[in-house]
């Protein structure tokens, strides 16, 4: 399958004070035309910011993209200037952000916030743009004689449903979800995520969602990339993550997440935080809360290796295991 | 809309007679007596008493006020001068246009710098301008007024012989104190628009439009700039209000006959009816210029504007729960 994005050790940092916050370390993902990738991990592993890369959106000044390549459709979206960057943005690639609350111009109506991405990228009239912007919001199950309401008249689940029409208006070829669920009730979750789905199927889009919820990751990804201290641990399709789990930061997700059938009466928490972005371990960064470390894990970083046919594990233990076997 | 303008007109009422129940009594406690600036130092006691008894100082205060407040309500008389015997009303009428027009003069060289310099501060933070920007709006909040007209007056009259130093005779006279209230003014509002644009300009919406691909210029102008303005139409109201009431010290310094001087003159005269007349006349500027700025916060906020709203459905669900109890 064609790839549509390729990132090669993209390596992002955050500096503020001398102190040097390593967001994401040499990251590297692939992804096919059409497929969705579930990038999993916990707060602070560095998701949001791989997607803010993606679109060229880091925060600068305290963010700088050190080095690294992101390869969309052939081009390299680092070496591009401002004004191609802001004709890809909202045109080929758009994203949704987080909390719908906030990410909405509270002045500006819903309707020619809608409008404005496409008039940013196809040339079309005013009247046009907000016919255009009035089927998005049917679309999306809002009335189109909401148009002219302003974000504060609608809940949450409507302003995110709002968030998903600005950025599947202009047919984007990749869509970067960043939690869009997780700030809204459980009962919407399901409503926007099917509409996300459904969307994306009829557009032919293909998506990266950010999440930590691996349910949700199991319903809508074809492949899931575990994210852990800015790097992707874990990487492969979904039977190969959810049926051979390999990496034990993968294990210890799954561990956590409460299951109806067994009869454990504790969940089984990975132990421990985080390390500091700006003070990571010398060797592996999971090695201080990993079961199973060795010694060549405090000194050494381990390389990916390919333990079946595109699945990617960051781990010294596995080789070991099948040394063993 | 118009019903709240209507109710903020009626709440314009109690204000209004407290301050004239308020000036009249610090007028009535002030020592001095008003007869013999009148008549000089020179006069008899017979005509001094004369004097007080035709201007009906003698009666009791309760009595005094419920005249001068009988007058203004039922005959809207302010009185007449002690010194000129003109109508007070005709007395303030000759001098409130100029301090209107400097008062205008002044704000609007007030919003032009100031709140160009504030967004390209806060767009530019920590730039050579940014920090020559801050750095000269901390010289003008930190100058008094009065010395930076001295000043000015100083280089460009006395100096360099560009322009008058005192009067108002044609448009020249008008631009030295103009740029000097207003320079001064302009340092409050630019620090103010800096600040808010600088908290605006973090937010997630502004991630969002970026993400739409938005220009930056158009990010900050159709999406940053109508957020930040509440807090700078407000600073912006207050100064334009005290102005309406005559800038004191700059119409001194460059001899203007405005109101401001003509109060504080007829203070040091006793000439009561004026400083009545002149307070109760700032008061009403100072609320209606007040009551424009709540409605820039509707037009420039639809959420303030729909609190309006609510608030008069809430008061008319009321109603009809009463009616039908």
């Amino acid at each position: 399958m064609e790839n549509i994005l390729e990132i090669k050790d993209l390596t992002i940092q955050y500096r503020a004070d001398n102190r040097i916050v390593e967001a994401v370390n040499q990251l590297n993902l692939t992804l096919g035309k059409g497929e969705s990738l579930g990038l999993v991990g916990e707060t602070g592993a560095g998701k949001t910011t791989t997607a803010l890369g993606i679109m060229g959106l880091i925060p600068d000044p305290p963010g700088i993209v050190t080095g690294g390549e992101i390869i969309f459709e052939g081009e390299d979206l680092l070496k591009q200037n401002k004004k191609r960057m802001r004709s890809i943005r909202g045109k080929k690639i758009s994203m949704i952000f987080q909390d719908p609350m906030t990410s909405l111009n509270p002045v500006m109506t819903v309707g020619s916030q809608i409008a404005e991405s496409i008039r940013i990228h196809e040339r079309c009239s005013k009247a046009e743009a907000a016919t255009k912007a009035t089927e998005m919001l049917e679309l999306v199950g809002i009335p189109g004689e909401r148009y002219g309401e302003y974000p504060h008249q609608f809940s949450g689940g409507m302003k995110q449903r709002v968030v998903i029409a600005i950025a599947l208006s202009c047919n984007p070829e990749l869509l970067l979800a960043d939690e869009p669920t997780t700030a809204l009730d459980v009962t919407i979750q399901a409503q926007v995520l099917d509409l996300i789905v459904k969307l994306k199927k009829e557009k032919q889009t293909s998506m990266i969602l950010i999440t930590h919820d691996l349910g949700i990751v199991a319903e809508v990804c074809d492949k899931v990339a575990i994210m852990y201290a800015g790097e992707i641990v874990e990487y492969g399709s979904l039977e190969q993550i959810y049926n051979h789990t390999c990496h034990p930061y993968t294990k210890g997700l799954f561990g956590s997440i409460p299951d109806l059938d067994s009869h454990v009466k504790r969940l089984s928490p990975i132990p421990g935080l985080m390390p500091d972005p700006a003070d990571l371990p010398a060797g592996c960064s999971f090695c201080p809360r990993c079961t199973c470390a060795c010694e060549r894990c405090e000194s050494e970083n381990p390389q990916m290796i390919e333990v079946e046919t595109g699945h990617f594990v960051k781990c010294f233990q596995i080789g070991k295991e099948e040394e063993h076997v | 809309m118009s019903k709240y303008i209507g109710k903020r007109l009626l709440m314009m009422i109690p204000v209004l007679l407290g301050v004239m129940i308020i000036v009249f009594t610090i007028n009535f406690l002030t020592p001095g007596d008003p007869a013999r600036m009148i008549l000089g130092d020179g006069a008899t006691p017979e005509a001094l008493a004369q004097v007080t008894e035709e201007l009906g100082l003698n009666d009791p205060y309760l009595v005094q006020l419920g005249r001068y407040i009988g007058n203004v309500v039922f005959k809207l008389d302010l009185g007449e001068s002690y010194m000129t015997g003109k109508p007070v009303f005709e007395e303030i009428a000759s001098r409130f246009p100029t301090t209107v027009k400097l008062a205008i003069f002044s704000v609007s060289i007030s919003v032009l710098v100031g709140v160009s310099a504030g967004i390209i501060s806060a767009t530019k933070q920590y730039s050579i301008f940014d920090r020559i920007a801050t750095s000269f709006s901390l010289l003008g909040v930190s100058m008094p007024t009065f010395w930076a007209g001295l000043m000015a007056v100083l280089i460009f009259s006395v100096k360099l012989g560009w322009l008058p130093a005192s009067g108002s005779y044609g448009p020249e006279y008008w631009v030295l104190p103009s740029f000097t209230l207003g320079l001064h003014s302009s340092a409050t509002v630019m620090r103010m628009t800096r600040s808010s644009m600088l908290e605006v300009i973090r937010a997630d919406y502004i991630r969002t439009a970026r993400a739409k691909g938005q220009k930056e210029k158009w990010v900050i102008i159709t999406h940053a700039l109508k957020n930040a303005m509440i807090p700078v139409v407000t600073v912006i109201g207050m100064q334009f209000g005290g102005l309406l009431g005559g800038s004191l010290l700059i119409e001194t310094v460059f001899a203007i006959p405005g109101l401001g001087k003509y109060i504080i003159d007829s203070i040091s005269t006793r000439d009561y009816p004026v400083v009545q007349g002149g307070v109760l006349l700032l008061a009403i500027s100072f609320s209606l210029v007040n009551l424009l700025v709540d409605i820039l916060y509707a037009y420039l906020d639809p959420r303030i504007k729909s609190q309006y709203k609510a608030a008069k459905k809430k008061k008319g669900g009321a109603k009809n729960a009463e009616s039908t109890c």
